[in-house]
């Protein structure tokens, strides 16, 4: 319907509701249209048309939030008809109908609301007012009217405030009626009334004077009655003559004040302490301060202020003076040194405790110099420090040095220094106070004793957490472990060191032990940081805190390797006395054995009646010699021998060691000597060198399962000489060259090496001050070198001469031969007959002691081990019956001490087997009465 | 189109009208389950604007306008009806 349009002819209401009906036609369809999705359509030009349902819809919502702003005021209101009939009211009205007695109980909806009010009851004066109020708004066109009234409940005192205004312009329309609790707001009115009245009863009350005086005019305006109490003079006094205040002021003051006074009405500015003397003769002290109020262009117009008697507090500042004099009495009883000094170090001051702790008296001290009587005279420094801070230099405010005591004894004191100045600035002296760490220093010093002990103890110790988690440890533990303290510290010690060897039941057993507070003692395998596994014994003991809880280990550990290292050689030396026993034995009965047949192949050989015969014979007596020599070996190398050196020909132990390999080597292996012609002489122990060339020889035969060379060499260079023994076998790695001749390493096989070879090899080279040089690749053999310090000045060993047969012929004299063994027996007494000895032979002492008198026997040839009457006993017996006798005496193995005993006596000694040519030597020297030994030197024998 | 593109929407409304709010809803509820952190929405009254609306030849509330990725595509009404709404958003293969 445009506005513009001319008015129809037609009558209006037809046309009206023609419209209506297009009206009511087009939004349906439009509804239709849009499927009742869409809020508002509009037309190109954006004339908006907001569908019917939306309108109502946005309506409703309205509604619905005024309705909600309504329900969530904290006022009361209720809507009345014209007649003051209740129409609605909002939540708070419902929720809460008798918290206001002018609010009807139950539902209030249809109640008239003046009848409610007119028949109040309690504070009927203000209902009625209420009503009348109510009837005004709807009655009379007033646009508003508010009352406050109040409605004390039981418990609390409120107040409320009603609100009445038009429900619309139209007067009739009704009204709103608003009641709003102001309970709040009245309160704090009234406590802003009541802090005023508190203010002027203070005012008036309190013992301060208040005042205002009129700049301009001079005037006092104001001034409390504290005046009166205070100055004991009348207000009105002061009113009528402003300066009627002065009269009180004590005469003295009385001249500052006055000047400040009148200088202060100009600045609006008053601030001064003053004596006031009172009309009873005493004295106060008063304080007067006074701030300007000025008017709007700035200009002072008036001074507001107060004066205040500060009697108390000027007292207070009497006693705090007497406070520091307490306080000062106090630090002389503290356990500290109070000093204080001039220029010149003269002690002006000094407290107790520095009397008490020096033995001085005070009068003693007071005024001496402080160097004289206190410093050491060997710390002449601290007095040139103390005189070039008198001069100004950068002072020490900390320090610490030794004083005397008057007993001359010394205290270290820790000193904390001030320098004492002049109001001009000028050093004029010190105050020092000093603490006695006398005992620190000594606990100090004993704790640092403690821990150098503990760094330099040979055991490894650490400490750990009670999670094993290290935190300390000495340079043992490193030696020992090969961990540094930056590797070790905060790691765990079972995983550091654990090798794995143990099982868990093994640690669960030391975690129980120690976790109940005993000490754990045992030993254990733990693992270095190279790997390599060692042996140590350990005490873990618990440490346990204040409370009693454990909260950490300590561990001493004891490195065992030397100790197993020295069990084993102490094991393999008791093998090798059980085997060198076993050889002792095998080696009596073997050498009696070759004893026999070496006499018969002497026998042979000389009464060979053809050249073949005697070759043969000379062959077996070759044959017998190696025999001999081989069992002499196996006891040299079994034997615990302890080390008795003697010149040696390097070229002969190399030599007599490869005759025993030959034995030790399977024929895979070939074995090449390779010889020197120098002589290669050194001073060493036979047999030791013996073991050397047979461990270095076995250990390349263990190097060779496949066959191959084994060279022994002995040469010499530079004044040493060496002995070689190399192979063509597996050879080593870098890593196992490196540590071969530690004791236990070995790379075979389980049950096939001790470990120990090499490792004695060494041991015995190291003795004879020589060293071991090692060649060896993998894959292409090893070479060991000996080399020993050469001896020189030994001429060569005289290399025996076989004997011939008829230099030996002519034995004379009749020898009484003691043998068990039968064919030993059988066989010496055919040899010594056949040289021309006569012979009476028996079985045994009994024997030999049995034969008769006479013919006596010139010489006795006797085996020391015999059953029954044996050896030394026997000989002593036979020299009883002849004392003439002499004694040859004979054994296939004896013991090194019978062996001493037997040249002791002056007898001769033969080492079973022997050869011929020995026992003759040895039978010619008894008769001749030569010394025992004689005989075994062949350059001794005559030559014929 | 790529599955990482952007979804820029702007919906024309008539204040609270409740048709109006339900498609503010239903669109919103679309965008967080069918494009997490890739839609943008922008919301235009048409009381407080209605140049806008003129402009962008929108003559109905409420009203969708898909502007990327392309193509634009409009969407009248309240948007209660999830699948027809995807499909013509081209979100469709993104269902299930």
């Amino acid at each position: 319907m445009s506005p513009g349009a001319p008015p129809q002819a037609r009558d209006p209401t037809d046309e009206i509701s023609s419209l209506i009906e297009t009206l009511h036609r087009t939004e349906k369809r439009l509804e239709e249209l849009t499927a009742g999705e869409v809020d508002t359509v509009a037309d190109h030009e954006g004339r908006t048309f907001l569908l019917r349902r939306a309108q109502d819809q946005l309506r409703l919502a309205e509604a619905a939030r005024q309705n909600a702003i309504l329900n969530a005021l904290p006022a009361h209101i209720a809507l009345l008809d014209p007649q003051g009939v209740i129409i609605s009211v909002n939540e708070t009205w419902r929720r809460f109908p008798r918290a206001n007695m002018l609010q009807a109980p139950g539902h209030p909806i249809g109640i008239n609301y003046l009848q409610v009010c007119e028949s109040a009851m309690g504070d009927a004066c203000g209902a009625e007012k209420a009503a009348e109020g109510i009837r005004s708004v709807l009655y009379s066109g007033i646009k508003s009217f508010s009352l406050e009234y109040s409605c004390h409940s039981p418990t609390e005192r409120r107040w409320f405030l009603l609100t009445v205004t038009p429900l619309a312009d139209d007067r009739r329309g009704g009204a709103v009626v608003m009641h709003t609790d102001v309970t709040a707001h009245r309160q704090s009115e009234e406590n802003l009334r009541a802090s005023e009245l508190r203010f002027r009863q203070m005012a008036e009350n309190i013992r301060d004077v208040f005042f205002l005086i009129d700049t301009e005019t001079n005037r006092v305006l104001y001034i409390s009655p504290a005046y009166e109490e205070i100055f004991g003079r009348s207000c009105e006094s002061v009113y009528t003559n402003p300066y009627a205040w002065t009269d009180a002021i004590h005469p003295d003051d009385l001249p500052r004040i006055y000047e400040a006074y009148t200088r202060g009405l100009s600045t609006g500015k008053l601030e001064y302490e003053y004596r006031i003397v009172r009309p009873d003769g005493s004295t106060r002290w008063m304080e007067t301060r006074g701030f300007p109020v000025r008017d709007e262009t700035g200009k002072t117009v008036r001074i507001t202020g107060v004066a205040e008697d500060i009697t108390h507090r000027k007292e207070a500042a009497q006693e705090l003076h007497e406070s520091e004099r307490r306080f000062s009495d106090v630090l002389g009883n503290v356990e500290l040194i109070s000093l204080m000094l001039d220029r010149e170090a003269n002690i002006t001051y000094c407290n107790d405790y520095l009397l008490r702790m020096t033995g001085w008296q005070r009068e003693d001290v007071i005024g001496k110099n402080w160097f004289d009587l206190f410093i050491p005279s060997d710390a002449s420094d601290l007095k040139a420090l103390f005189a070039s801070v008198m001069e100004g230099t950068p002072h020490v405010s900390h320090l610490e040095n030794e004083i005397l005591t008057h007993a001359g004894g010394k205290r270290q004191i820790r000193w904390s220094n001030t320098l004492l100045r002049s109001n001009s600035g000028k050093v004029i002296g010190t105050a020092s106070i000093g603490d006695d760490i006398t005992e620190n220093m000594e606990r100090e010093t004993k704790l640092l004793l403690q821990s150098k002990a503990l760094n330099a103890a040979a055991n490894a110790m650490i400490i750990t957490t009670h999670d094993f988690k290290i935190v300390w440890m000495n340079p043992a533990f490193t030696e020992l472990t090969g961990y540094t303290e930056a590797e070790a510290l905060g790691a765990n010690a079972r995983e550091l060191l654990g090798s794995g060897v143990h099982d868990r039941a093994f640690y669960e057993n030391i975690t129980d032990t120690i976790f109940a507070g005993e000490s754990w003692r045992g030993e254990m395998t733990n693992r270095r940081k190279d790997g390599r596994f060692y042996p140590e014994a350990q005490i873990i003991t618990p440490v346990k805190d204040k409370e009693g809880r454990i909260s950490h280990f300590i561990a001493i550990k004891t490195d065992l390797t030397a100790q197993r290292q020295m069990e084993a050689q102490l094991r393999q030396a008791q093998k090798m006395e059980a085997v060198g026993q076993l050889a002792a034995g095998v080696a009596h009965e073997f050498n009696n054995l070759l004893q026999a047949l070496m006499s018969m192949a002497a026998i042979t050989r000389l009464r060979a009646p053809t050249a073949e015969l005697k070759k043969i014979g000379t062959e077996m007596e070759f044959q017998i010699r190696r025999g001999a020599s081989l069992t002499q070996q196996l006891l040299l190398f079994s034997r615990h021998h302890a080390i008795d050196k003697s010149e040696l020909d390097l070229q002969e132990q190399v030599h007599k060691a490869s005759v025993l390999l030959r034995r030790l080597i399977p024929e895979n292996i070939r074995i090449v000597v390779e010889s020197s012609p120098a002589i290669l002489t050194i001073d060493g122990d036979a047999a030791q060198m013996q073991q050397v060339l047979l461990n270095l020889a076995i250990n390349a035969r263990d190097a060779m399962p496949r066959g191959g060379t084994l060279t022994l060499r002995a040469g010499c260079s530079a004044g040493e000489v060496f002995a070689e023994v190399e192979d063509t076998g597996d050879g080593m790695d870098e890593a196992t060259r490196a540590r071969i001749f530690e004791p236990f390493f070995t790379t075979k096989e389980m049950g096939k090496g001790t470990g120990l070879g090499l490792a004695v090899v060494h041991g015995i080279v190291e003795e004879h001050g020589g060293r071991i040089d090692v060649e060896s690749r993998l894959g292409s053999g090893s070479r060991f070198r000996v080399v020993l310090p050469s001896a020189l000045g030994v001429s060569a060993p005289p290399i025996p001469v076989p004997a011939e047969a008829d230099e030996l012929l002519g034995g004379s004299g009749r020898v009484l031969l003691v043998e068990d063994e039968e064919g030993v027996r059988s066989a010496i007494t055919a040899l010594l007959e056949m040289v021309g000895y006569e012979v009476i032979a028996v079985a045994s002492g009994e024997e030999a002691t049995g034969i008769p008198q006479e013919p006596s026997p010139d010489l006795l040839l006797s085996d020391i081990t015999l059953p029954g009457i044996t050896g030394p006993a026997l000989v002593k017996r036979l020299q009883e019956r002849w004392p003439s006798l002499k004694i040859v005496l004979m054994s296939g193995y004896i013991e090194e001490t019978l062996r001493s005993d037997v040249s002791a006596q002056g007898w001769q000694f033969l080492q079973k087997p022997f050869e011929m040519t020995d026992l003759i030597s040895h039978l010619r020297a008894a008769q001749e009465g030569q010394a025992p030994g004689a005989a075994t030197s062949p350059a001794s024998r005559p030559v014929a | 189109m790529s599955r990482r593109s952007v979804f820029k929407f702007r919906l024309y409304v008539a204040g609270d009208s409740q048709n109006s709010l339900l498609a503010i809803a239903n669109l919103t509820t679309l965008c967080r389950a069918h494009l997490t952190d890739r839609h943008e929405i922008e919301i235009v009254d048409v009381f407080r604007e209605p140049a806008r609306a003129l402009a962008d030849g929108v003559l109905m509330t409420p009203t969708l306008v898909k502007f990327a990725p392309s193509p634009v595509r409009r969407i009248v009404g309240t948007l209660s009806q999830i699948q027809p709404v995807m499909e013509a958003l081209g979100l469709e293969s993104f269902a299930a």
